[in-house]
């Protein structure tokens, strides 16, 4: 009876054992999608998905990583569910911009800047990052894969945050003291009280505004177009630089005057005039030019050389028209007559009629031929 | 008493010191004197050439040109004076009113005449190795107005080839400097007279006449100081068997061709009026044996010029005299 009693006594505690042993007691697995995903835990690889394992109590911590998919960190309590399907986040952009741009993103962990606002990074597991800008305070972040950030930064004690808007927009905005280029409008832009922004465009006058204290939250700059002014002549003129400059082209030549400038056309036939544009000249100006006098140059007889003095530079065969723009001196020649010089200039008659005189010849006069009085020796 | 008289020692010191220094002037004086004398000696002693002869005249260039007709190419040699040529050569601008050059009938001949003178004409070599005589340069040019209006064209290339071709045929020595004119001189007897001659190339030229009616004129355009005439000997003796001395001369030394040549020049007919008709230079065709045969002519110089003959006492006075040669060359061979 005894023994009857101690078998029973033992089927009631096996009855209250078994299922304290075998409740906990299980088959996991890790499935993934997509599978071949690489399983981590504590830093160490221990397999791919589908991955099983045996656990019978507490919990376990998995890393899965595959490449191009956001990491997915996992945890497995031995009373949770049995088959784990985990499906993996592709990597996309994850997009950072700040108020104002150009902020130093700088990562935590090891300090490298990973660019400059406005970011995008492909993450496949968060980052902490620190934001940082001259003029700001430093904006610490944790940037989650496949996120998209706006930060508004904060400006220093004694720096101002201003939003410049310009008409039209997209003028670069620049240090006026240091030159370079900051941002273009539209731009919130925090500056040190006292620092002067210059505004430029293509086509339209520099603009200037200094931020001080009581600077709008916003400001609008109103570019004043710059001055263009065409200048038309003859048909055929080609417009030079002042004084000796090089061409610059024909008329009608259009040209965007900033400030005061001096342009000199010219066309054979013409005189050169000179032309001076300012900002506030009209928008077109017709420049009329005075026709340089031709005269005709005839010789008696005809097919005299005209030529520059020394005859460097032969004009051609009389009769030929001449430009007289200027008082000028020109030689004449023709073979077997006197070589002659003349002057011509504006005043000159329209034709001028050179007599070439014949060259003369020394005459050699006998008085007599001998009549030697001798006898043949 | 007596040491009044006598002149004491100071006194007779200052004495002999000027004494002394008036003697010694003098003597330096003596030695100088003597020393210039001496000098002067030397200049005197310079030997002077007794038959070459020249005017005491500035050295000047002679120049000739030869002219042509168009109408019959008869040409005429014209020598004109070097300061006139200089003169219208100076001038470089164009010109457009002509100059007139008078030239002296005695500074024109007919080429034939020429012809006969060139033989004895030798032009010196100034110190660019040029010819003394020389070709009008192409930057004068004129018309030639002859007194019968005929007119003559200067020809530049043929004054230039008688200078090339004519004259170094005849040149004894190419090193002379100074131009030489050889002269020699003949007596013939005319009317119960001595009638002298003065013997030129081929140009026997009576005296005085000769000189009267500028037959000799054409010498004055070698006016210089460095054209001498040239006296070569006498030309009145000679064997009967020949035509002349020169004839003897060219038998004897074996120029048969030469001496022939002579002898049919001299036997010509109308040789005058030959000789006026050559219009052109020919020296191996020429009919003039001292052209043709320059080789026996130079001989001939060459020959007298060793036996240097004295001229005779009236070659002074009725040749060199009136033309004004009448200047004795100091024999300095490197002047010659």
């Amino acid at each position: 009876m005894k023994n009857f009693f101690k078998f029973v006594n033992f089927i009631k505690l096996g009855v209250l054992i078994f299922p304290i042993i075998f409740s906990g007691c299980a088959s996991f697995e890790l499935k993934s999608f997509p599978e071949k995903a690489e399983i981590y835990e504590a830093e160490e690889k221990i397999g791919e998905t589908p991955y099983k394992f045996e656990q019978f109590s507490g919990e376990r911590k998995f890393t899965i990583k595959k490449y191009g998919y956001v990491e997915k960190e996992l945890t497995i309590s031995s009373l949770g569910e049995k088959d784990s399907n985990i499906k993996l986040e592709k990597v996309k952009k994850t997009t950072l911009n700040t108020v104002p741009t150009d902020v130093r993103v700088v990562r935590t962990r090891d300090s490298v800047e990973l660019g400059r606002t406005s970011l995008s990074l492909p993450l496949s597991k968060p980052e902490v990052v620190v934001l940082e800008k001259e003029g700001y305070k430093s904006y610490p972040l944790t940037l989650e894969p496949n996120q998209t950030y706006r930060i508004d930064m904060e400006p220093l004690e004694g720096f101002k945050s201003v939003y410049f808007m310009t008409t039209p927009s997209g003028a670069k905005i620049s240090d006026r003291s240091v030159g370079d280029i900051i941002s273009k409008t539209p731009s919130l832009i925090s500056a040190q009280e006292g620092t002067e922004f210059e505004f430029n465009l293509e086509g339209y006058q520099p603009s200037f505004y200094m931020i001080n204290k009581r600077s709008p939250d916003r400001v609008y700059v109103d570019l004043i177009p710059v001055p263009q002014v065409t200048i038309d002549s003859l048909y055929g003129a080609e417009i030079f630089g002042a004084a000796g400059g090089e061409k610059l082209g024909e008329v009608p030549y259009t040209e965007l005057i900033k400030e005061v400038r001096a342009f000199e056309i010219r066309k054979s036939g013409y005189y050169p005039k000179t032309v001076t544009v300012s900002p506030e000249s009209p928008s077109d100006i017709f420049v009329k030019l005075e026709s340089i006098p031709i005269k005709r140059i005839v010789t008696k007889p005809e097919g005299g050389t005209v030529a520059r003095i020394g005859q460097n530079e032969v004009l051609g065969i009389a009769p030929i028209n001449i430009l007289a723009g200027s008082e000028r001196l020109i030689e004449i020649s023709l073979d077997g007559y006197a070589k002659r010089v003349i002057g011509i200039g504006p005043d000159s008659p329209d034709e001028i009629i050179i007599e070439l005189q014949l060259l003369a010849k020394d005459r050699l006069v006998l008085e007599g031929i001998q009549n030697a009085t001798f006898e043949i020796y | 008493m007596i040491d009044k008289f006598i002149p004491s020692r100071n006194d007779q010191g200052i004495f002999e010191t000027f004494s002394d220094l008036a003697l010694c002037t003098l003597a330096i004086t003596l030695v100088m004197l003597s020393l210039l004398a001496t000098n002067i000696g030397q200049r005197i002693n310079i030997q002077i050439s007794e038959n070459q002869f020249n005017m005491d005249s500035a050295p000047l260039r002679s120049y000739f040109c030869i002219s042509e007709t168009l109408k019959d190419n008869s040409a005429l040699v014209h020598f004109l004076d070097a300061d006139v040529v200089d003169k219208l050569t100076a001038y470089k601008d164009a010109l457009t009113q002509s100059r007139i050059v008078t030239l002296p009938a005695g500074r024109t001949m007919r080429l034939g005449n020429f012809m006969l003178l060139a033989p004895a004409i030798v032009p010196g070599i100034d110190q660019n190795g040029l010819s003394t005589l020389s070709p009008l340069t192409a930057l004068w040019r004129a018309d030639v107005i002859s007194p019968q209006n005929e007119k003559f064209k200067i020809n530049l290339s043929a004054s230039q080839s008688v200078l090339r071709d004519l004259f170094p045929t005849r040149h004894l020595d190419e090193s002379l400097k100074r131009s030489r004119i050889y002269v020699e001189s003949l007596v013939k007897e005319h009317a119960g007279k001595e009638k002298y001659y003065i013997v030129i190339g081929h140009a026997a030229y009576p005296l005085p006449e000769a000189i009267e009616d500028g037959s000799l004129e054409w010498l004055r355009s070698f006016e210089s100081g460095t054209a001498d005439i040239y006296y070569l000997g006498d030309l009145t003796d000679y064997k009967n068997d020949y035509v002349n001395k020169r004839h003897q001369f060219f038998v004897e030394q074996g120029y048969s061709d030469c001496a022939m040549s002579y002898k049919n020049f001299k036997n010509q007919e109308n040789l005058k009026s030959k000789i006026n008709n050559i219009n052109s230079i020919f020296l191996n065709d020429s009919f003039l044996p001292l052209i043709k045969h320059s080789d026996a002519w130079n001989s001939y110089i060459n020959e007298q010029l060793i036996a240097d003959p004295d001229p005779p006492v009236w070659f002074y006075k009725e040749f060199l005299v009136p033309l004004g040669f009448d200047r004795m060359v100091m024999d300095i061979p490197e002047v010659q």
